[in-house]
């Protein structure tokens, strides 16, 4: 077992495997062979590193995910149902987990995070989403109508 | 972060996420612009506008009569992966220098020629392909002349060529797709024009001798003949 020390001083325990989820962890575990120090992550609170080593518990085993072939093409919302369960049940700190994802890079947690994101934009206005996030528009007026001249062409497609 | 939420979303979604406010502006212009079509004046006005915005495409579609060498934003185009040339009536003598300015970064390129090229043009093509180390994927497609891409080439005008551009064989390209037929074609194939059309000489190019790729790790053969199969 390897203690994880959360940014406010809190201890996780977890298995190797587990860790190993996290690109960043199993390339700090080749050299770590005295389990005894704990591993501190100093940009991961305690509340969202519960979630990610729930989250990496479950997909414990499971094939590591592939990079995309082909990144020009749109990429497609797919989730599984106990991932969607389990982001959809933390949504009020999604973007805490996303970021913690990327730090560790897990990658499929950061693509579960995109993806329920993404469906939540989906189908939405400017003002809709702005509202969903708490965004403030500082686009001057101008900006704005430019903006959506340029934006005719995807009108189109 | 933004533009990996966006990459999930269909265009008229994106555009409507541009508008949110100015940290959300540039990562939505890096999705819309990820694949550029010359032909779509919205994109290149922008792009004109904005060459810097040139390393968010990678995927530019144009005709074969399109010179784009001379604008700035072409330069720009350093995250280039797939190039797809479309059939046109003209042809430009530029397609390999610009094939060859993008050889690094390359890894996927359709050209599709309704006509028959030049023989110089075609052996002028393959040659600059043959600096294209990453293609993994090959399509060459001619959809009036079925099978066949190019004329009949001279094996000793290949050879010469090869020989000129392409002087280290292990250096190879090495597809893994290998695309000579459109992709209605290879589920509904058109056997008899096929064969009509055959000269005997067009396949020249794949011999081992003197072609610019080596095929010895493709899986995908979409032919439509026994001869280039073979």
């Amino acid at each position: 077992m390897f203690t994880l020390l959360s940014e406010d001083g809190i201890s996780f325990q977890a298995e190797r495997d587990v860790l190993e989820r996290s690109v960043l962890l199993k390339n700090m575990l080749e050299d770590v062979q005295d389990s005894s120090n704990s591993i501190p992550l100093p940009n991961v609170a305690s509340a969202v590193l519960e979630k990610v080593l729930h989250f990496c518990e479950h997909h414990r085993g499971d094939p590591l995910p592939v990079p995309e072939e082909d990144e020009t093409r749109m990429r497609k919302i797919v989730i599984e149902d106990w991932d969607y369960d389990f982001i959809s049940a933390n949504c009020d700190i999604v973007f805490e987990i996303i970021m913690a994802a990327n730090y560790l890079d897990i990658k499929d947690l950061l693509d579960l995070g995109c993806k329920y994101v993404a469906s939540l934009i989906k189908g939405k206005s400017t003002e809709q989403i702005r509202e969903l996030f708490h965004i403030v528009n500082d686009l001057t007026p101008e900006e704005e109508e430019k903006i959506k001249k340029e934006n005719q062409w995807a009108e189109a497609v | 972060m933004v533009s990996e939420y966006l990459s999930y979303l269909p265009l008229m979604d994106v555009a409507a996420c541009s508008q949110v406010c100015q940290g959300w502006r540039i990562p939505a212009k890096k999705i819309t612009l990820r694949a550029l079509n010359v032909l779509n004046g919205k994109q290149v006005a922008d792009i004109l506008l904005h060459p810097q915005w040139g390393h968010f495409v990678h995927t530019l579609i144009m005709p074969l009569s399109y010179n784009g060498t001379t604008w700035p934003w072409f330069q720009e185009l350093m995250n280039l992966t797939t190039l797809e040339l479309s059939g046109s009536q003209s042809f430009t003598t530029e397609i390999p220098a610009i094939i060859q300015t993008f050889s690094t970064s390359l890894e996927a390129i359709i050209i599709q020629h309704p006509f028959y090229l030049p023989p110089n043009c075609f052996s002028d093509i393959l040659a600059a392909l043959s600096f294209c180390k990453k293609l993994h994927h090959l399509g060459l497609l001619n959809p009036n002349r079925s099978a066949a891409f190019g004329p009949p080439v001279h094996l000793n005008d290949l050879q010469a060529s090869f020989v000129l551009f392409c002087p280290h064989m292990e250096m190879r390209p090495t597809p893994v797709t290998l695309q000579l037929i459109s992709l209605h074609e290879q589920y509904n194939p058109r056997e008899e024009l096929a064969h009509s059309l055959s000269t005997g000489r067009e396949w020249d190019w794949l011999e081992d001798n003197v072609c610019p790729f080596d095929f010895t790790d493709t899986q995908e053969l979409a032919v439509g003949d026994i001869v280039p199969a073979q």
